[in-house]
């Protein structure tokens, strides 16, 4: 780090000035993204819907509210139902234990069969590691609609029983788990061996504590993609709404009914679980994530 | 049957180990082949199958209809061609821009500016908010009474409503411009951090630029990470897509081959379910997609051994 703020100091003027544009550049950037989140905001705490109506024809909806109230973070509890036919707390219980199921079967699974494929080589494992490779670059497009049939044909649809297709071989990050488990060196498993330790004390106290600071932001990154998800719900799980299904199937009602401010509140409530794990992790995921070349 | 005390020392640990892997892989392999293999193999069989409402019995049979109709919605009607164009859109916006500039924000962020800890964070913030939201927030931007409304008004020009129309599919490339530097960002950062200091170092004592730095230096060293990128974003480049669900479901101008899939496959959206027909779609897709990313890889490799 002391090395990379010496080489700062001793930028040449034309640097300077690059690294100045670039400053600007992101710096407008940032403007812009914050800007969303801050109108977001501000349509959340606007004292009713009259108030946005006359916000709407003054051309002033991007604007501080003339009454300010924080009652749309309270109504939403209350009123959600009325519109969607399920409550905002049904759908923060349904986000929280369908978003940890998933998102922790797929990237333990993941891990597991990373760890595996990367230190008990042999012809089988190198086997199901170019399966991944082929699977990752075979361009199938097909799926879904058999996939569907398959679900509804299991039973799966609207059942909890779905998350068991999370436990997958090759999850989302699997290039991603496969790298950090190369990054450790197989003498730890040799060196465990021989004080006597056997393959789940190898696996779980030596080898897994070392990878955990890495592969936990992913899966903070799969638990913020899975919190997410309303495609999925709509099709598999409607039954079990997520707050992300909810604010799409309100957001399709919403400029009819009147309820803006209160879905806006929605929205920024539904934000802070993830904004939350965001922050705490971030150092981790911007600094830890990588992903290596595709070999084979 | 031989018992396990007949066994030498090392036939058990290799039994012991054996079990050991199998404990681990035997689920995640039977989830695998159940809803990928059979699933893949299943949409195969669907593209040749439609079901037999002529004599109201509703049982599947085989049929070449329904690569029939892609035909001529590719070829004659021009539908799907459409929406293959859309879907090289979208490609090409994440390829070209997407991708060039979230290189470009990572370096600078790797060369620590000022304030990158903060521009980092912000830049993943679209990706934390279900797009759902975030396509209502910019909706409610472009739309009467917001803040292009407002502008619009300062300039004394008459609103349009950008969403309905060609000018819908402009609005949703921006939206995967503005909002899709984050993942990317996230790669490429650890790939970077990742780079040995003291090459970097030795670079700064010849002189070079930091744009010398970019492209000589940190592309060459990063590169398994970018072409693996570029691999794995081109053997999905026709489900490049937008959050049309959300933003344009009903706007034929703008769909892509992902949406058209996921409508037809699960009848959400703007077309009433047809699985066979989906599959034959994707079939075909994948015949056109297939050959390209072979040919991809190959070029990025020469590429990398250069």
């Amino acid at each position: 780090m002391a090395t990379r703020n010496f080489s700062m100091k001793r930028k040449a003027p034309s640097q300077k000035i690059v690294f100045s544009f670039a400053f600007v550049l992101m710096a407008l950037y940032t403007l812009l993204i914050l800007f969303f989140f801050v109108y977001g905001f501000l349509i959340s705490v606007k004292g009713s819907q009259l108030d946005v109506n006359d916000d709407i024809v003054s051309k002033t909806l991007f604007s501080l509210p003339k009454h300010f109230s924080l009652k749309n973070y309270v109504t939403c509890f209350v009123d959600w139902e009325k519109y969607t036919n399920f409550s905002y707390l049904t759908m923060v219980w349904n986000s929280c234990w369908r978003t940890f199921a998933s998102a922790f079967l797929s990237w333990f699974s993941t891990a597991l069969v990373c760890y595996i494929l990367v230190h008990y080589k042999s012809k089988f494992t190198e086997f199901l590691y170019f399966v991944g490779l082929l699977v990752a670059m075979l361009p199938l497009y097909g799926g879904q609609g058999a996939t569907y049939r398959l679900y509804k044909n299991l039973n799966l649809m609207n059942n909890p029983m779905i998350n068991i297709c999370s436990i997958t071989l090759y999850g989302a990050y699997f290039f991603y788990m496969y790298a950090f488990w190369k990054s450790i060196s197989h003498s730890y498993i040799e060196a465990a061996s021989i004080d006597g330790a056997g393959d789940y004390q190898t696996l779980f106290r030596v080898m897994l504590p070392q990878v955990l600071p890495s592969i936990t932001a992913l899966f903070i990154m799969q638990f913020i993609t899975a919190w997410n998800d309303y495609e999925s719900t709509a099709v598999y799980m409607p039954e079990f709404p997520n707050l992300s299904y909810g604010i799409y199937v309100l957001s399709e009602r919403s400029i009819y009914i009147g309820i803006i401010p209160m879905y806006f509140a929605g929205v920024m409530l539904a934000l802070l679980p993830v904004l939350t794990l965001f922050l705490i992790f971030q150092n981790s995921i911007m600094e830890k994530v990588y992903l290596g070349g595709l070999k084979g | 049957m031989v018992g396990l005390s007949s066994l030498s020392q090392k036939q058990k640990n290799k039994l012991r180990r054996a079990m050991f892997e199998a404990s681990i892989l035997i689920l995640p392999m039977a989830v695998f082949v159940v809803f990928w293999i059979y699933a893949n193999l299943d949409s195969f069989l669907l593209a040749f199958q439609k079901e037999d409402y002529v004599s109201g019995s509703k049982e599947l049979m085989f049929t070449l209809d329904n690569f029939k109709t892609v035909y001529r919605e590719l070829f004659k009607d021009k539908i799907l061609l459409g929406y293959f164009k859309n879907t090289v859109l979208f490609f090409a916006v994440a390829l070209f821009i997407n991708l060039p500039v979230s290189i470009l924000m990572s370096y600078f962020i790797y060369k620590k500016i000022r304030m990158y800890k903060f521009f980092r964070v912000v830049a993943y913030l679209p990706n934390i908010i279900t797009s759902a939201a975030l396509v209502v927030l910019y909706k409610y931007t472009f739309m009467a009474g917001g803040p292009y409304d407002a502008i619009l008004a300062k300039f004394g020009k008459e609103f349009t409503d950008l969403f309905t129309g060609s000018s819908a599919l402009t609005m949703l490339l921006i939206f995967n411009v503005m909002f899709g530097f984050g993942p990317n960002m996230v790669v490429l950062g650890g790939a970077m951090n990742g780079i040995s200091q003291e090459c970097l170092e030795a670079g700064e004592i010849d002189g070079c630029t930091w744009f010398k730095e970019l492209t000589l230096l940190i592309l060459p060293m990063i590169w398994p990470t970018i072409s693996t990128i570029i691999i794995l974003g081109f053997a999905g480049f026709m489900s490049s897509t937008g959050p049309i669900l959300a933003m344009t479901a009903n706007n034929p101008e703008t769909f892509s081959l992902s949406y058209v899939l996921y409508s037809y496959a699960t009848g959400i959206g703007y077309f009433g379910q047809n699985i066979y027909y989906a599959s034959a779609v994707g079939l075909t897709m994948t015949a056109v997609a297939f050959p390209l990313v072979v040919l991809l890889r190959k070029l990025l490799n020469r590429i990398q051994e250069d």
